[in-house]
């Protein structure tokens, strides 16, 4: 058995996976006063930490394989096999009902599938779900930010849970990016729909996550705040893995390069 | 960014700060809780506060108060977060325990500003018999909120997973609680006719072995609770 704690340095999340075996043998060593057995037994100790320091989509495997979803008797999909592809737009397509949000939400354990699996490895060792959220970026219809809080508490909020304080200068380089600099003491209570939207984005982009989920990331959001979203894209495409679910076909033209099709009779084709 | 040691407490104390500052923005729990209390103790007192009660049943008016009105306030500490859909970004953050840990904690400061706005008005409004262990009541009632929030925010987590949520908590509550209120409304009894701290040795042991026991149980189930 082997235990697993992660931490987060800064924007670089650790995760260090201790063999539960070893520091037994090393306490039962050291309570008989073995110290050459001590020694041997740190050693090996040693050698079994392993450090993953900045888990970074490039180097991120997703594979599902025969994955089923259903909510109280009524199947929204069955039998998916995907891997999405570090370095490509992955997308997931197909009309409402079909299960993409669905699918997002099993990706990052916020749901747990009825049949087959989701690996998420990380140099061929499998991430638990605590760790994936750590390293995940997530904006869906579903998710809300505090609307009694400006836009600067829920930003400083989010990140003291994930374990950082960020500064002054990267708080407003993030709001500036998604072209929310002015609106920053402002509660979003006052927000519209699509400064909330913006908000979202910059909520899921602030630990730089090494797995971006994106569901209908263009919601609400006018000319500017679309090229906020590519922009968002094109730069997390290269150093995330990124998946977005969408039913507009302009953005699946747009961005589409490893395409999952969902549909309403569960079947599905991946391109 | 700055290293942060103590992740863990940080994440609890932004829990609190987070619902701290919720609360006193839009003050949904604090009002209504602090309303229901102040009705409650105006009606008992406008029917029977000229008559002269026995300890026992002073303490019981006060409990019977402080439950009803945590219900109405406790209620709401996770159901807010999964009406207006925050709860998924908590949980994306923040490790269920972590969320519970938080929402304990301000739960328990909610109760205190209940018993510190309660108390004074109960002992004007309803003039209970002179000579209480002021210090002992004081002790025997934190004792005892820390034991009703400790069960009754795992209570709301359930609740708020659940489809029909109106009265629902008092009614899971209760039974939890049932011990705790049956030795808190013994204690405080004997507090109010200046009973001495040998007398309540064991009902502080209780609420403490009680409190123990229901926090550790909570920590180990709210994962269960909040992720299945």
């Amino acid at each position: 058995m082997q235990m697993s704690i992660s931490f987060q340095y800064g924007k670089k999340v650790t995760i260090l996976k201790i063999q539960y075996s070893i520091i037994l043998s090393a306490l039962r060593a050291g309570i008989n006063t073995r110290l050459e057995q001590v020694r041997q037994s740190l050693t090996l100790f040693k050698g079994s930490i392993k450090m993953y320091y900045n888990v970074k989509g490039p180097f991120m495997k997703i594979t599902i394989n025969k994955l089923a979803k259903i909510y109280n008797s009524k199947k929204v999909f069955s039998s998916i096999s995907w891997q999405p592809e570090p370095g490509k737009c992955n997308l997931v397509t197909g009309p409402n009902g079909s299960g993409k949000s669905t699918l997002l939400r099993l990706i990052c354990g916020l749901e747990k599938p009825s049949a087959g699996s989701i690996k998420i490895t990380f140099n061929n060792d499998e991430l638990s779900v605590s760790e994936i959220r750590k390293v995940t970026g997530l904006v869906t219809p579903d998710l809300a930010l505090y609307r009694h809080l400006t836009a600067r508490e829920n930003m400083l909020f989010f990140a003291k849970l994930g374990g950082s304080f960020p500064t002054e200068k990267e708080l407003c380089e993030i709001l500036v990016k998604v072209g929310l600099a002015g609106s920053i003491d402002y509660p979003l209570a006052v927000f519209s729909t699509g400064m909330k939207q913006r908000l979202k984005l910059a909520y899921a982009i602030f630990h730089e996550p090494a797995l971006l989920l994106l569901d209908e990331p263009n919601t609400n959001l006018d000319d500017e705040g679309k090229i906020v979203v590519n922009s968002i894209i094109s730069e997390y495409k290269s150093k995330s893995m990124v998946i977005i679910a969408t039913n507009d076909q302009e953005e699946v033209r747009q961005y589409g390069e490893n395409i999952l099709f969902l549909d309403k009779c569960s079947k599905c084709n991946s391109n | 960014m700055v290293k942060t040691s103590f992740s863990w407490i940080n994440a609890v104390s932004a829990i609190v700060t987070k619902d701290l500052i919720d609360e006193f923005r839009t003050r949904h729990a604090l009002t209504a809780m602090i309303l229901f209390s102040l009705t409650t103790l105006v009606t008992v007192s406008f029917t029977i506060g000229i008559y002269a009660l026995d300890v026992m049943l002073h303490s019981a008016l006060i409990w019977i108060i402080v439950f009803f009105s945590a219900m109405s306030a406790l209620n709401r500490s996770f159901t807010k977060e999964e009406d207006s859909g925050t709860i998924l970004a908590l949980k994306m953050s923040a490790t269920a325990e972590t969320i519970y840990s938080g929402k304990l904690v301000f739960n328990t400061l909610l109760l205190l500003v209940l018993i510190v706005v309660m108390l004074p008005l109960y002992y004007v409004m309803m003039n209970p018999p002179s000579g209480s262990n002021i210090a002992l009541l004081i002790l025997i009632c934190i004792t005892g909120l820390l034991s009703l929030s400790g069960a009754t925010t795992l209570l709301a987590a359930v609740v708020a997973r659940a489809g029909s949520r109106g009265s629902l908590l008092p009614v899971l509550a209760f039974p939890v609680l049932l011990p705790v209120l049956l030795t808190v409304i013994r204690g405080t009894g004997i507090a109010l006719g200046g009973g001495s701290g040998e007398e309540l040795k064991t009902d502080f042991l209780f609420l403490l072995s009680y409190l123990v026991i229901v926090v550790t149980a909570s920590l180990l189930l709210i994962p269960y609770v909040m992720e299945d």
